[in-house]
């Protein structure tokens, strides 16, 4: 696959003050949010989409801009019944929120988005289009791989609905941590992937994007930027 | 009657041979899997054999509410040259009593995680209203790294968080 190159390391992580802030150093309150929306915005979908096939995520949103807060406030957290702001005590800032407990009605409106055809494309792509064939292997052992995409290898690819869901990864993971893992469901290794639109999207609106692959079952198990 | 003695001679030999091989198998894996045993369906490469060091770390925090009556504990786990994509954590709330601590309830943080260095959670519970009580929590159990698969962290105290008036 000649858009694909082996690479052994990725990029370290950022670090920044409030991810190495001491248990002692931040205080963790579950807050309640009032307001239950029907409408699942493409940034909604794509946190609601691994919960399709897994129920019991912790989901860790960085959220240390005011602006990525209320989309998160408005948008994501009433989708889910458990909510909970960890907050740096001395600064006196909010760096993060967890959400737990998938809101059964958002997920039945979720699958109804997916059975109407209606999700985000992009995010169908990653959660419900299938590239490739696992490898049929005994052996369960998972060792990854990585793979660096080469970047002139791609079409571009412009998505108008899926530019602010890109804009609140970018101000909150990639921000924040210095990278973002998107985990899609049914991706194998294949020269198919190469025709994935997410792929092709993401090449362009980021540099350095890897798939980490799993040797065994040639399962694409995450693909990260960083 | 010589060739039947023979072949069940033979017959007991071979027997006997992979028994005594598998329990030697048997012992190897005793000596090699260390304290604990883990049964590890998705991940074959443990942190003990791993090539790669990984650290990790596992704090937590109870603070106590005397108007409310509630205790929280706080607790961060992170794995220093991995990302977390599990955690399997138990944390078991005790109070103490003139014949040492008690548990009194328990809570479990089983969740997939996507792919982070650093997770925090927390867990509240209600307690009576006394005059003087103190309480603690233990936290136990694992996080997987991607790479590394099962991290097992060292079980973790609490500090002690006193409800009521320190005597």
């Amino acid at each position: 696959m000649d858009w694909l190159e082996r690479v052994f390391n990725l990029p370290s992580n950022k670090k920044n003050e409030l991810s190495s802030a001491s248990i002692r150093d931040i205080s963790l309150t579950n807050i309640n949010i009032v307001s239950k929306i029907s409408d699942i915005t493409p940034t909604a979908q794509f946190f609601l989409g691994p919960y399709y096939s897994e129920k019991n995520i912790l989901t860790p949103i960085p959220a240390h801009y005011e602006s990525t807060r209320m989309v998160l406030l408005r948008e994501i957290a009433p989708h889910f019944n458990k909510t909970t702001e960890i907050k740096h005590i001395a600064s006196n800032r909010i760096f993060m929120y967890n959400l737990i407990d998938v809101n059964t009605n958002s997920l039945a409106a979720f699958c109804e988005l997916l059975e109407q055809n209606q999700l985000q494309q992009l995010i169908k792509d990653i959660y419900f289009t299938s590239y490739g064939n696992p490898l049929l292997n005994e052996r369960e052992e998972k060792q990854l791989a990585y793979y660096k995409l080469l970047t002139n290898s791609f079409p571009v690819v412009s998505s108008e609905t899926f530019n602010e869901t890109w804009k609140f990864l970018h101000d909150t993971y990639l921000e924040y941590q210095g990278y973002l893992a998107i985990r899609p469901t049914n991706w194998f290794k294949s020269e198919e992937l190469a025709n994935s639109p997410m792929l092709a999207y993401l090449n362009k609106k980021w540099n350095d994007i890897y798939l980490a692959i799993n040797e065994t079952s040639n399962k694409v198990e995450y693909i990260i930027l960083g | 009657m010589k060739k039947i003695i023979f072949t069940v001679l033979m017959l007991a030999v071979m027997l006997i041979s992979p028994l005594s091989a598998f329990a030697d198998e048997v012992n190897i894996t005793s000596q090699t899997s260390g304290s604990f045993t883990v049964n590890v369906p998705d991940y074959s490469v443990s942190s003990e054999s791993s090539a790669r060091a990984v650290t990790g770390s596992l704090n937590v925090e109870c603070t106590a509410y005397n108007a409310t009556h509630f205790v929280a504990c706080s607790w961060d786990a992170e794995l220093t040259n991995d990302k977390i994509v599990f955690s399997n954590l138990t944390m078991s709330f005790q109070k103490y009593s003139s014949d040492g601590w008690h548990t009194i309830d328990t809570v479990s943080f089983f969740y997939s995680v996507p792919y982070v260095s650093k997770i925090y959670n927390q867990a509240t519970f209600t307690v009576p209203d006394e005059t003087f009580a103190q309480y603690r929590c233990i936290m136990t159990g694992s996080v997987t790294g991607q790479d590394v698969g099962y991290n097992y962290l060292p079980p973790t105290y609490s500090n002690v968080a006193y409800i009521g008036d320190a005597v």
